[in-house]
């Protein structure tokens, strides 16, 4: 919140009040919970899949993708030892030459979205784009999840 | 090297020149849209009006 606001709640007798310098949307885009009229609201945090596979540059294409496949997926996504995202394999570039290295198959610096992107504004945006999924970082760059089509269209229909 | 002649593609927000859609990163994309457009649309940013706060 606002410094002012900070200050105005103690002086209406609030003792553990603290100026989140970073603002408001940062504290979103960690995930982190808010309350107010508008989290009730569906966004990307509430079905963004914090269990996508992830891999590493040097890894070889062959290698990641059975791996990736075993478990289920057909995307990874490419992150350093922090998790700062540096790519994205979707089932396209899985399906590249197996011996290439993910740095030379990825699409890299792929768009990354915040936690708190309202989902029906992603759903929208995904379909008009073909999108069938999208990274979610926070706002520095690390990996929150893979938020997928199907999904935030589940969400949506959940929420009528 | 790059093909100045190249037809570049029209932010469907704003309508200025970009060289490839900021969403989806394909070329030819019939949505295509910026950087600043889609962060705007998406709420990703917030206006600062006040350096100091307020």
């Amino acid at each position: 919140m606002s410094p002012r606001a900070a200050w105005r709640l103690e002086t209406l007798g609030f003792g553990d009040v603290y100026d989140y310098v970073d603002g408001k949307n940062d504290w979103m885009a960690a995930g982190l919970p808010t309350e107010g009229t508008n989290a009730e609201h569906p966004r990307a945090v509430d079905v963004v899949r914090k269990d996508v596979p992830t891999c590493g540059l040097k890894e070889k294409l062959g290698d990641v993708k059975a791996r990736v496949r075993a478990q289920g997926w057909d995307a990874v996504v490419v992150v350093n030892d922090q998790r700062v995202v540096f790519g994205l394999l979707r089932s396209k570039e899985l399906e590249k030459d197996p011996e290439l290295l993910i740095e030379q198959a990825m699409r890299p610096a792929p768009s990354t979205f915040r936690t708190f992107v309202a989902l029906h504004e992603m759903l929208h945006k995904m379909v008009d784009h073909k999108l069938e999924s999208s990274p979610i970082t926070t706002s520095d760059g690390r990996l929150v999840g893979l938020l997928l089509q199907k999904d935030v269209a589940a969400a949506l229909e959940k929420d009528k | 090297m790059s093909d100045a002649t190249a037809a570049k593609e029209k932010c469907k927000g704003c309508n200025r020149e970009i060289d490839v859609c900021a969403f989806c990163q394909e070329p030819e994309c019939p949505a295509a849209i910026c950087f600043k457009c889609q962060n705007s649309e998406l709420k990703q940013t917030l206006l600062h009006p006040h350096a100091h706060g307020g």
